[in-house]
């Protein structure tokens, strides 16, 4: 609150002191971000969280663009492709495309690049992103062939999201491959780096960028500037001086607070990101109670997910209360059932008929960036009689109680691994492992199912069998979609963009 | 002086080792670092790749040593995120501590000091009431909040300063003023309270008798001996100041090591974390030893 209460004085300040500021860089075309943490890497294979990934999306291009908006693939550096069988992809490149520092891009670059993200020796972190692909073949100077392991109904949008092509002579001559995103960070994207330190990283628009489509076109802002800010007042601070033109904000108390400003604007962009309460059916915990379905179904008639939700989250009416585990966003999504409707009266009879009729006790772990929700989730579940108390966690403690079977009922988020594909939360809740709580060896047959095969409609109604089975014997009751919000100028126009995890793309923000 | 400065060597040298156990333990014992670092989506079989990239599956004390003897051999890891080995992360960032801690260092001396002095020639004044009452507002104003409340003043209404950042020296004017206000306190007492003392002491009243002036005695005599245990606060307070930046350099975006060390904990880049601990209390620990060889030099009964 205390910070709630210093924010709201900075904001009360009102930023007509910006405003010229704000002119100036609208009349220069240069757009000005505020970061929460410093970056020191421009690429998204040494670092993969949201702020270097937009940086990545901005000076990099992948194979394929996915354009989350209307759920379909188009080029980028590939102009077009075919599956050969469910096992080689083969495209064609763009021809013409030149890196930023003047070479030629073409198949030995893709290769290059593919051969090193399949070698186990890499060092990534990640590197489990990369286990659809076995190898890349070259076929002629602007044609190759990506060979997958085995069907890999995924692989087209690890392409998408997780494979841009680095120019093989600059990033082979690294022995640390980790010194090409610090030091010469050379793609074919919109932008191109013309200042990277450890205080300040400028980009400036890239005239060559000719392969642009809708789904990743040209930049319209000649340059962007970003410096690090990580305390979330310096960022307001900062807005309301003009010296930056949006901040992204995770605090619905702030963002309802600076959207009131004249000068400014909210804008909230759905993402892939969605807060779950899961419950341990398994009686890994010690918590019987959990392990009956009625108990569940009664956890879940007692909150009233929306309302909840959007106490807590911010994006107002773009936070919706999912129906499924999966969003419309994911690829092969499909379900016909619905979590139990908010019903605190069914909550206390399903409660008594399980034998509850006094409630019970409950520990919810409440991972960072979700305690908020956790307390209003628990406030919710002691109205209808069950005495809910919340465990704050560091995310290394709450992966170590989740090992050790010590979790009766997780509120998180889950940010689909970046991946917006209906394979991606079936896998992250129901795979056999520590974060399985359920045991449900039918949903596991489907997982495996809807990963051997790339036919979507047949995915489809894998998955819709899947998530229809977590829904009836709510497993996980997905409570709220999480939108990446930012408050901004009113003369910047931050529409909703192609994708990627941090909510928009510099590439596509422009000035009225 | 050789037998303090040994046996003084040693305790430093058995509270570094101790520190660095303790910081070693603490990090590895905050939760399944593996699992952390894998991810989310990552299988049993990922987090256990993971582990054992990182040696995170071998025994603690065989993980301790290694450590320490790669750090002996100047090889203190490399970060997990960048790839940068991790004395070089340590440079980069330390020149914007080093100056904001010496700058904060000088403002506090600047201050403390003639307060100190002119409080102890008015004791009970209002001067002197005046200047407890800073001191006890440096000390128990919160860091965090006396820097929102500059930057609202002074960034936001008056726009004389930049909110944050590290580009020149009027970016360090306020992160200055925070952490300088947070130390000057305890150098005012002790230049107050050594004041005092000197000025009713025998050859204080020695040197009036002689006949020197008011000026001559406060300075070239009284002065002299109060500041004594100022100069070695100092040393111990930028001990300190270099570890205890990290709100101040977040707040006011400065990247230095405190905001390295905050991003590194946020990210579990465990390597940079026990390193800059480790960095950080031998700063101090050697600080800590220079003022009580200063004192020891200072105070012949020390040596005793």
């Amino acid at each position: 609150m205390k910070g709630i209460r210093i924010a709201a004085v900075l904001a009360s300040c009102t930023l007509a002191f910006g405003a010229g500021t704000v002119h100036a860089q609208k009349a220069k075309n240069t757009l000005r971000i505020g970061l929460v943490e410093p970056i020191s890497s421009m690429i998204l294979y040494d670092g993969p969280n949201p702020e270097v990934g937009m940086f990545s999306r901005g000076l990099f291009d992948p194979l394929l663009c996915f354009d989350n908006r209307t759920g379909k693939f188009q080029p980028n550096l590939a102009s077009s492709w075919k599956w050969l069988d469910d096992q080689t992809l083969e495209m064609k490149l763009h021809t013409g495309v030149k890196f930023h520092d003047g070479s030629d891009f073409d198949a030995d670059d893709v290769l290059y690049t593919f051969n090193w993200l399949t070698d186990p020796n890499n060092g990534l972190r990640f590197a489990e992103n990369y286990a659809p692909f076995k190898r890349a073949e070259k076929v002629d100077r602007y044609t190759v062939r990506i060979h997958t392991n085995g069907p890999a109904p995924t692989a087209m949008l690890r392409l998408a999201y997780s494979s841009p092509i680095v120019p093989s002579d600059v990033h082979g001559k690294y022995q640390n491959k980790g010194d090409f995103g610090r030091k010469t960070p050379i793609g074919t994207g919109p932008y191109k780096v013309e200042t990277f330190g450890t205080d300040k990283i400028v980009l400036v628009r890239n005239p060559d960028y000719k392969h642009g489509t809708s789904c990743k076109p040209a930049a319209r802002i000649d340059r962007v500037e970003a410096v690090a800010m990580p305390d979330a007042q310096t960022q307001i601070a900062n807005l309301a001086t003009g010296n930056v033109d949006f901040i992204k904000v995770s605090d619905k108390a702030q963002a309802d607070m600076l959207a009131k400003q004249p000068n400014l604007k909210l804008s909230a962009n759905e993402s892939l990101t969605y807060q779950f309460m899961a419950i341990d059916a398994a009686n890994r915990s010690g918590n019987a109670a959990l392990s009956n379905l009625k108990v569940r179904q009664a956890m879940a008639h007692a909150i009233n997910r929306t309302l909840v939700a959007r106490s807590v989250t911010p994006g107002g009416d773009a936070v919706l209360a999912p129906d499924a585990l999966c969003l419309p966003i994911h690829r092969a999504c499909a379900y016909s059932t619905k979590p139990p409707a908010y019903d605190p009266a069914a909550a206390k009879k399903l409660l008594a008929e399980a034998g509850y009729p006094n409630g019970f006790d409950v520990e919810l772990t409440a991972t960072p960036g979700s305690t908020g929700l956790a307390e209003a989730v628990a406030g919710e579940l002691r109205k209808v009689g069950i005495r809910a108390k919340v465990d704050r966690i560091t995310f290394a403690g709450y992966r170590e109680k989740q090992r050790q079977g010590k979790q009766q009922v997780l509120v998180s988020l889950w940010t689909s691994g970046g991946l917006p594909d209906a394979s991606s939360p079936i896998q992250f809740f129901f795979a056999p492992g520590q974060r399985d709580y359920w045991h449900d060896k039918q949903i596991q047959a489907w997982m495996r199912e809807g990963m051997s095969t790339t036919d979507e409609e047949r995915r489809e109604a894998i998955y819709k069998q899947a998530y229809d089975r977590a829904n009836q014997q709510v497993y996980v009751v997905p409570l709220a979609t999480k939108p990446d919000v930012f408050i901004h100028n009113r003369d910047l126009v931050l529409d909703k963009t192609s994708g990627g995890v941090y909510g928009l793309d510099f590439y596509e923000v422009h000035w009225k | 002086m050789l037998r303090f400065f040994l046996r003084r060597l040693g305790v430093s040298l058995l509270v570094a080792v101790t520190v660095s156990v303790i910081g070693f333990a603490l990090l590895r014992l905050s939760g399944d670092l593996a699992s952390a670092l894998a991810g989310e989506t990552a299988t049993p079989e990922e987090i256990a790749r993971v582990a054992h990239m990182y040696g995170l599956d071998r025994p603690l004390h065989v993980q301790y040593f290694d450590w320490v003897w790669s750090a002996l051999h100047g090889d203190l890891g490399t970060s997990l995120f960048s790839r940068v080995p991790v004395l070089e992360l340590i440079v980069d960032h330390l020149g914007v501590t080093v100056a904001l801690a010496l700058s904060a260092l000088l403002l506090s001396l600047v201050v403390a000091i003639p307060l100190g002095v002119v409080a102890a020639m008015r004791p009970n004044s209002w001067v002197d009431r005046t200047a407890l009452a800073l001191a006890v507002f440096g000390q128990a104003i919160p860091n965090f909040w006396f820097a929102l409340i500059l930057i609202y003043a002074f960034s936001v209404k008056l726009q004389w300063t930049p909110v944050s950042g590290s580009d020149t020296w009027v970016h360090f004017i306020l992160p200055t003023i925070t952490l300088g206000l947070a130390t000057m306190p305890s150098k005012m007492r002790l230049t107050r309270a050594g004041m005092i003392e000197a000025l009713s002491s025998d050859f204080v009243r020695t040197a009036r008798a002689k006949g020197l002036s008011a000026g001559s005695v406060l300075f070239k005599h009284a002065l002299r001996t109060a500041i004594l245990p100022v100069v070695s606060v100092s040393a111990v307070s930028l001990g300190f100041l270099l570890g205890g930046s990290v709100i101040v350099e977040s707040v006011f975006g400065l990247n230095g090591i405190g905001q390295l060390a905050f991003h590194s904990i946020s990210q579990i880049d465990f390597p940079v974390v026990q390193s800059i601990l480790v960095f950080l209390a031998f700063c101090y620990i050697f600080l800590t030893m220079l003022a009580d060889l200063i004192n020891a030099r200072l105070d012949p009964r020390i040596k005793l």
